[in-house]
C-alpha cells in the first residue's frame, strides 16, 4: 500500500514510464492497479465508468507481476491498467452501449479481437467506460447510465462518444484505453479532456466485437496521454483478423520504435479555408493551433498553406453516411421501441430517416471524388494540421443534439476518407479548458502522424497536464 | 399563404411522409424538432448532387487474378 499511496501523488504517469518502472522493480502492477481503482473511486462523480471489473483486473495484475518475476515479458502493456469503451465486447463484463435497448447478452461473453490482443499482451482491463448511447447522441441521466463530466470543469462536456475513456485517461484513472471513432468519437473527447487520441486508418484495427454505428466509417483507436503511449497500444491492437473482412492485412510496424522526435523535411499542409476560417471556430482555438504549427515549423518541418476542397461537403457526406448506416442498424428497434432509446439518441438516429436512398448514393459518389482529391493532396504533403474541435468543452446544459448538424466539424472528413488522424493537446482556453491540434496522414501512415505528434510533445508539455484537483 | 409558410408546410409534409415511411412514431415535440432541422439536412443532402460529381461511378471492380478469398 505504501507504493500505491506514493503513486497517488505522482502525476502524470504514462504507459512508457510505468513500463520502465515495472521492469526496474520500482513498481508492481498490483500496486499500480490498486492506485487506479483508488482514483476511480475518488472520482466517481466524473462518470467515467459503467462497470468495474475489480477482481479480474487484480488477478491480471497479479499474473503480470508473476510473469515479471519469472522473466516473462510480453511487451510494454504488461501490467498496464486500461479502460474499454462500453460498446466493445469483453468476456468479463456485459456490453451495454449505455442503452436499455441492447440485448443483455450482446457479444456473447467473448472478448473482441482487439481486447483479446491487449490481454494477451498482459494489459489489465479495469472496466467498461462510459459512451454516448450507441456512440451517438448526448448523455441522458434518464437512461440510468453515468453522465460523463469534464475533469477540468465538471459542469462542462467530456465530449463523445468515447467519453469515459477520455475522462479516465485525462484524470489519471487509467493509463490508456480504447475508443471508437465514426465521426470524431476518439478525437472529440481527447480534445476536450486534454490527452492524445488516435483515429486509425479504416481497417487498421479489427472492429468485430464492436456495436456498429457506421459500418463503412467505424474504427477502434487508442486513447492515451501521449503519442508514444498511443503507439505502444497500436502496435498491439493493429493487424488483420480473419473474422473481420474490413480489416487490412497491411504489415504492422513497431510504431513506438519509429518515433525519433524529428521533423526535418516533414511537409505539413495547413488547410486554411474551412478549418481555420469557419464562423464556428473559437478564436482561442485558432490561435493555439497556429502557435502549435509554428512549433512544428521551428522543429524543422516544411509548413505551407493549402486547401482541402469541399471540406464542408465532406463533413456533411460523413454525417449522411453515418446517419443512413446507423438508421439501417437500428431501424427495427426505432420502430418498435422508440421511447426506450434515450431522448437525445433517438433524435440523432431518427435523422437517418430524413435521407433518401439517392442521398446516400450521392454521398458515396462524393466520397469517391473526395478520396481522389486527398490522394493528390498527399503527394504534396506528408500530413495536414488542423484544429481537432472548433471550441473548448461547452457546458453540458448548453448542448443540443442538433449542434453537430449546424456547426463545423474538422473530424468527419477523415472518417469519410478513412485516413488516420491524431488529436494532440496544444494549450488551454482562458477558461482553463484544453485545446487540441489534429494531425492527418495518408492511409496506414499512423507512424507518420504519431511521429509528428511525438515530436510536438517532445517540445511541449501540454499532454502532461493533469486536472490539479483530482489527484 | 406566403412563400415562407408554403415552404414550412412543405417541410412539415416531407417530415411526416419520411417518418411514416420509416415506421417511426414520435411525440409532437419531437416531430417539431425534426421539422426545424429538416431544411438543414435537406440542404446538406442536396449539396451531394453537385454537377462536378456527376461522373463518379460506384460500380464494384474485381481484379480477375483473384477470387473472393
Amino acid at each position: 500500500m505504501e507504493v500505491a499511496t506514493e503513486l497517488a501523488t505522482l502525476t502524470p504517469l504514462t504507459i512508457a514510464s510505468a513500463a520502465a518502472d515495472l521492469r526496474a522493480g520500482r513498481l508492481t502492477s498490483v500496486a499500480l492497479t490498486r492506485t487506479m481503482f483508488d482514483r476511480i473511486d475518488a472520482a466517481e462523480g466524473l462518470g467515467a465508468f459503467v462497470c468495474l471489473t475489480r477482481d479480474a483486473a487484480m488477478q491480471a495484475a497479479d499474473a503480470a507481476d508473476a510473469d515479471f518475476t519469472a522473466g516473462i515479458d510480453r511487451g510494454a502493456l504488461q501490467g498496464i491498467p486500461l479502460a474499454v469503451k462500453d460498446i466493445i465486447s469483453t468476456a468479463d463484463a456485459p456490453t451495454t452501449a449505455n442503452s436499455r435497448i441492447l440485448a443483455p447478452d450482446w457479444g456473447g461473453g467473448v472478448d473482441a479481437p482487439v481486447v483479446a490482443r491487449l490481454r494477451a499482451a498482459g494489459a489489465v482491463i479495469v472496466g467498461k467506460s462510459t459512451t454516448s448511447e450507441f456512440a451517438c447522441g448526448l448523455p441522458d441521466p434518464d437512461t440510468g447510465f453515468p453522465v460523463p463530466r469534464n475533469p477540468w470543469n465538471p459542469q462542462h462536456s467530456a465530449g463523445g462518444s468515447s467519453s469515459g475513456t477520455g475522462v479516465a485517461v485525462a484524470a489519471g484513472l487509467v493509463l490508456g484505453g480504447l475508443g471508437t471513432d465514426t465521426g470524431g468519437s476518439v478525437r472529440f473527447p481527447a480534445a476536450l479532456n486534454g490527452h492524445t487520441g488516435l483515429k486509425v486508418t479504416f481497417g487498421r484495427v479489427p472492429k468485430n466485437g464492436v456495436v456498429p454505428l457506421g459500418f463503412t466509417l467505424d474504427s477502434i483507436g487508442p486513447m492515451a496521454r501521449s503519442a508514444e503511449d498511443s503507439a505502444l497500444m497500436l502496435e498491439v491492437m493493429a493487424g488483420a483478423d480473419l473474422d473481420d473482412p474490413s480489416c487490412a492485412a497491411a504489415p504492422v510496424p513497431m510504431y513506438s520504435t519509429l518515433l525519433d522526435g524529428g521533423l526535418e523535411g516533414v511537409r505539413i499542409g495547413v488547410p486554411m479555408p474551412y478549418f481555420f476560417d469557419s464562423p464556428g471556430l473559437d478564436d482561442e482555438v485558432r490561435t493555439a493551433v497556429l502557435l502549435a504549427i509554428d512549433v512544428l515549423g521551428a522543429g524543422g518541418a516544411e509548413v505551407s498553406t493549402t486547401v482541402v476542397e469541399h471540406a464542408r461537403l465532406a463533413k456533411e457526406a460523413n454525417a449522411i453516411t453515418m446517419g443512413a448506416e446507423a438508421f439501417a442498424y437500428h431501424r427495427n428497434d426505432l420502430v418498435n421501441r422508440w421511447t426506450t432509446y434515450g431522448r437525445h439518441t433517438r433524435m440523432t438516429l431518427g435523422r437517418g430517416a430524413m435521407f433518401t436512398a439517392a442521398d446516400y448514393t450521392q454521398a458515396q459518389r462524393f466520397r469517391a471524388a473526395f478520396r481522389r482529391h486527398l490522394a493528390e493532396l498527399f503527394t504534396r504533403f506528408d500530413v495536414l494540421a488542423t484544429p481537432t474541435w472548433p471550441i473548448p468543452a461547452p457546458r453540458i446544459d448548453d448542448m443540443a443534439s442538433e449542434d453537430n448538424v449546424i456547426g463545423p466539424s474538422f473530424c468527419g472528413q477523415w472518417n469519410l476518407s478513412g485516413l488516420p488522424a491524431v488529436a494532440v493537446p496544444c494549450g488551454f482556453s482562458s477558461s482553463g479548458l484544453p485545446v487540441s491540434m489534429q494531425i492527418v496522414g495518408r492511409p496506414f501512415a499512423e507512424a507518420t502522424v504519431l511521429g509528428v505528434a511525438h515530436a510536438y510533445q517532445q517540445a511541449t508539455d501540454w499532454h502532461e497536464r493533469v486536472p490539479p484537483a483530482l489527484i | 399563404m406566403d412563400d415562407t409558410s408554403t415552404e414550412s408546410s412543405g417541410h412539415t409534409a416531407a417530415v411526416e411522409h419520411l417518418l411514416t415511411s420509416a415506421g417511426l412514431t414520435v411525440a409532437d415535440s419531437e416531430f417539431e424538432r425534426f421539422v426545424r432541422v429538416y431544411p438543414l439536412l435537406r440542404a446538406q443532402a442536396d449539396g451531394m448532387y453537385a454537377a462536378e460529381f456527376a461522373a463518379e461511378d460506384l460500380s464494384l471492380g474485381y481484379d480477375p487474378a483473384f477470387g473472393f478469398n
